[in-house]
């Protein structure tokens, strides 16, 4: 992949994120958040150079691809993969409590809680 | 001294278990009272054991990481001595507490957090790293905030408690900047090389600096003006607690920090000037607030505001500082401690610590009333008593210590009226219902009794202690300052008693308050006006507010430093460059973003997003990383099942489109964003490679005895990560299972698949089952070869672990919680193929590997490896069983 390539991948892609997690309902937050958990994996692999068609895995005559970036990645998705599980519950379990999904109004001169 | 940290640091997690453990019977007891006797106990005869009775002067060096600065601990003979008074009050404490906490577990709240208190206050006497004693100093902070929030139902104890946090906490704050500052100066952590360049230091203005910010760590701490507001306050705490804290430990963590830094700021041109001036404000501003209250303890809490003034005070008088500093803190912590355990005596038994209400009390409580006497005496400086001493050396040695001369005046005159009404006036001053009372039980008055003993016994036990200076004066010593102060506290006395009353007196004096309400007010009201623009109760308004702000940081970044981008040239192609592939995953990841803005639905908003997800996998293809995209295409897969799993739980409304202003402005900063972002990976392209991967893959095939570098990475070189990481599934799964537990009914869901008449799950199934089980050992196996290992594996058998639960041909015999115990078996093996490596001496987690019948290699890696496969299993396992509960959870 091609460094400009890859950076328009995470252009669009960290924008509808940002986008969609500044929406006043729980569930575009949620899809905004999926979307960033996969701007930022991608932006880790940007930051070594990403090579086509060689391999992390050590062969001979193979010329091997940067592993340590790939090592992080995969505990990244990992780890937002059960956050995602946790926010679903949670906002699940909150619908069912007949709290709404909507976010409230903005406060004026609220005093504090 | 390392020693003796860890006594302290076991008796309070031994404490901790003990509230856990046992049933009445055992807390019966005294179990905790016992504990606590024991660690002070055992912690001073390892101190004398160890040092004698000579005064130590050493260093202890702890290396307790490889390429770290070691931790230092320093013990000089005046830190020496604070370290047996926080240890001799402690104990004297501990007795006391045996019967003064005697309601149902009010011990078990006490004595942990007591004794983590003794262990971070001794770590911060002893501590000669900066950051080490930044660390104790916040540990005194926590523990003392539940220690003065101790009565936590009462209004008054939590905010005197959050108020005492918010100051000292602030205050430390302040030092730590403070530390790093002085860091940058000296360039070394340890405050006895700071000693040594003090001259370089004094020079440089972020030195001087550096020093402003760690005073007022320190003033704050020691309740100096003004910041002295925290200190009455804490008087909500139990009297034990004010005794040992707020006397003898905690409040004097500040001037023990300025006495550690004392050689640094005496040569600083304004500071001791200042500190100076600020002893005196706190010590006259006490002076008038002791007129305020009729409280006892809040009397004796004002006296000891005094008593701070003044050690604040003696540090800055010329070159006997040192000694006269340690008698004055030794004698105070002592006779301060006696007297507030011997009011909580008479707080205790007679219920009240009004002087107005208390009267008469010598008949009736004669052990306290010899206690109190002692105790008095030691505190006006009696000869023979060792506060006499440093009183001495104090006046003798400078004329500009008259607010201290004038402040033990003070103290000492209100004090004895006080006593003088408690014990032995016949009638109450105001009319009041109180009722007579009997003596406490002598663990209640011994203590304290032993604590004024030890005050006259000190002055012998200091000949021996090498101090630096002789001891033994003769009688020309004692001169006429020290009747004069007498004489001045008599008549200070008088006048107090008799003026007391007086209800103008009382007014005036309330009044110096206002420092204390104006900064709560401007604290406060600046909390909620700034939250209520930064947040304005919405999610959105605080991540824009921290989005604006990481954006305009980047920009301006970016624009102040010019050597980012000059010289360099910016690849933005590469070798296999492919227009076609490239643009259609640019292509398809913007419809799917598109699709995902403009859903009206969960459903929709998750396939569209497992569409982008499906790109993201080809390009970790094409990107070479193929365990990267088998892990996402699990992930992807498997967020996909389970929205679908949840969907009964989302709301079902479709979804509004919101405001077109919002949008605009939102869609502005996600543009903004992801230029920013998406420049941001351009420039980080710049082929710089980085110098680990070349070491990790000369070493993965013989030390990791694998080829795939990643998985080696993952499973051993790198394996505390990813136990952290697994740690953290735990944690989302039972999560998950807590919040979701109940909310699915047995058989419901299963039905509504099975339902919509097609056979094909039914049938191909339990082969889907099997074929995945077997892919899942069949990729855990290979993982170090080959793509694949631990997390594939497990995501796998995840899958086939959620048809298990769902088809109806398995028997699911399995127990509610069956895969609680797949994900701690997990855990613990993971753990256990770590601690191997301590059978034979190496670190924790270090691979160690055999060879089983000639060429079957078996290493800890594997083991672990498995342990992540369980836990990954474990945790959709668990997840699913909420939704299909195998049996009927209660």
């Amino acid at each position: 992949m091609s460094p400009l390539g890859l950076a328009s991948v995470i252009a669009i892609l960290f924008g509808s994120g940002i986008y969609l997690m500044l929406r006043p309902h729980l569930g575009k937050v949620v899809l905004g958040f999926i979307l960033f958990g996969n701007a930022i994996n991608l932006m880790i692999l940007s930051s070594q150079k990403v090579s086509v068609g060689s391999s992390p895995i050590l062969h001979e005559g193979i010329v091997p691809s940067d592993a340590l970036p790939q090592a992080l990645i995969l505990t990244a998705i990992v780890i937002g993969f059960g956050m995602m599980i946790v926010i679903l519950a949670v906002g699940g379990r909150a619908s069912k409590e007949k709290l709404s999904w909507d976010s409230p109004e903005k406060t004026g001169e609220k005093s504090h809680d | 001294m390392t020693i003796i940290l860890s006594i302290t640091f076991l008796g309070f997690l031994f404490a901790l278990m003990a509230r856990g453990v046992g049933g009445d019977a055992f807390r019966g007891k005294r179990v905790l009272p016992a504990l606590s006797i024991i660690t002070f106990a055992s912690s001073l005869l390892v101190f004398f054991g160890q040092y004698g009775l000579v005064a130590p002067e050493m260093t202890e060096v702890l290396s307790w990481t490889m390429g770290g600065s070691p931790l230092r601990l320093v013990l000089s003979p005046v830190l020496a001595s604070i370290v047996v008074l926080i240890l001799v009050v402690g104990l004297a404490i501990s007795v006391y507490c045996a019967s003064y906490f005697h309601q149902y577990r009010e011990d078990e709240k006490f004595f942990p957090a007591f004794l983590l208190f003794t262990f971070s206050m001794l770590g911060l006497v002893v501590a000669d790293h900066s950051l080490l004693l930044f660390l104790f100093w916040e540990l005194t902070s926590i523990s003392s905030f539940y220690l003065i929030g101790f009565y936590g139902q009462k209004d008054s104890a939590r905010r005197s408690a959050v108020q005492a946090l918010l100051v000292t906490g602030v205050g430390g704050l302040s030092m730590l900047l403070g530390f790093v500052m002085l860091q940058r100066v000296t360039g070394s952590p340890y405050l006895s090389v700071w000693f040594q360049q003090s001259f370089e230091v004094v020079k440089s203005d972020l030195g001087l600096w550096a020093l402003f910010f760690i005073s007022l760590g320190a003033l704050t701490k020691s309740a100096q003006f003004p910041f002295h507001f925290w200190l009455p306050g804490a008087m909500a705490a139990p009297t034990p607690i004010s005794a040992y804290l707020h006397s003898a430990t905690m409040v004097k963590a500040g001037v023990i920090l300025l006495y550690k830094m004392q050689e640094i700021y005496a040569m600083a041109p304004w500071f001791p000037l200042g500190f100076s001036i600020l002893a005196s404000l706190t010590i006259l501003i006490s002076c008038v607030r002791l007129f305020s209250t009729s409280d006892f303890k809040l009397t004796l809490a004002y006296t000891t505001l005094i008593s701070l003034g003044i050690l604040n005070l003696s540090l800055w008088i010329g070159e006997m500082a040192g000694v006269v500093f340690c008698f004055l803190i030794v004698a105070h912590g002592l006779y301060k401690a006696a007297l507030f355990l011997a009011l909580g005596v008479i707080d205790h038994e007679a219920g009240s610590r009004d002087v107005f209400e208390l009267f008469g009390l010598r008949k009736k409580m004669p052990a306290t009333f010899l206690v109190f006497t002692l105790s008095f005496l030691a505190l006006i400086g009696v000869p023979g008593s060792l506060n006499a001493l440093g009183k001495e050396q104090l006046f003798q040695l400078s004329p500009n210590v008259w607010p201290a001369f004038f402040g033990l005046s003070v103290v000492s005159g209100v004090v004895l009226s006080a006593m003088y009404t408690v014990f032995f006036s016949q009638s109450p001053r105001r009319k009041s219902e109180f009722q007579a009372c009997k003596e406490g039980s002598i663990l209640l008055w011994g203590p304290p009794l032993c604590l004024g003993a030890l005050s006259f016994l000190a002055p012998v036990l200091f000949e021996k202690w090498n101090l630096g200076v002789n001891l033994v004066e003769g009688p020309e010593q004692r001169s006429w300052l020290g009747l004069g102060n007498w004489g001045l506290g008599l008549g200070v006395g008088v006048v107090f008693h008799l003026f007391f009353n007086s209800v103008k007196l009382r007014f005036f004096s309330r009044g110096t308050d206002w420092l204390n309400s104006g900064l709560t007010w401007f604290i406060d009201t600046l909390a909620v006006k700034s939250r209520q623009f930064l947040q304005a109760n919405q999610l959105s308004t605080h991540i824009k507010t921290i989005l604006i702000f990481w954006f305009g940081l980047n920009i301006y970044l970016f624009f102040k430093s010019e050597s980012l981008l000059k010289g360099q040239k910016l690849y933005l192609f590469s070798e296999d460059f492919n227009p076609w592939i490239e643009l259609s995953f640019i292509f398809i990841t913007a419809l799917g973003c598109f699709l995902v803005i403009r859903s009206k639905k969960l459903l929709e908003g998750v396939i569209a997003a497992s569409l982008v997800g499906l790109i993201v996998v080809f390009i970790f293809a094409r990107g070479s990383s193929p365990d990267l995209a088998l892990t996402q295409i699990g992930v992807e897969s498997l967020t996909l099942v389970f929205v679908l799993l949840f969907l009964k739980l989302v709301p079902t409304e479709p979804w509004r489109t919101d405001r077109l202003s919002s949008q605009q402005f939102d869609g502005l900063i996600a543009v903004v964003g992801g230029l920013l972002l998406g420049g941001l990976s351009l420039m980080q392209g710049l082929r710089v490679p980085s110098q680990l991967i070349s070491y990790f893959n000369d070493v993965a095939p013989s030390l990791g005895q694998g080829i795939n570098v990643v998985n080696v990475i993952l499973v051993d070189f790198r394996a505390l990560d990813t136990l952290g990481e697994i740690t953290v599934l735990v944690i989302a799964a039972f999560c998950t299972s807590l919040v979701l537990a109940g909310l699915f009914s047995k058989q419901s869901l299963r039905e509504d698949i099975f339902s919509s008449g097609k056979p094909n799950l039914k049938v191909f199934g339990p082969i889907l089952v099997f074929v995945l089980l077997g892919l899942a050992i069949y990729f855990y196996f290979r993982g170090h070869n080959a793509p694949g290992g631990g997390f594939i594996g497990g995501l796998l058998a995840g899958v086939a672990v959620l048809l298990i639960l769902l088809l109806p041909q398995f028997k699911r015999k399995m127990t509610a919680n069956f895969f609680s115990f797949v994900l701690a078996a997990g855990i613990l093996i993971a753990f256990i193929s770590g601690i191997l490596a301590f059978a034979v001496q190496k670190q924790f987690l270090t691979g160690l590997w055999t060879t089983l019948f000639g060429f079957l290699s078996l290493g800890t890696p594997m083991l672990f490896d498995f342990g992540v496969m369980l836990i990954v299993v474990g945790l959709i396992g668990h997840v699913s069983q909420v939704v299909f509960p195998t049996k009927e959870m209660s």
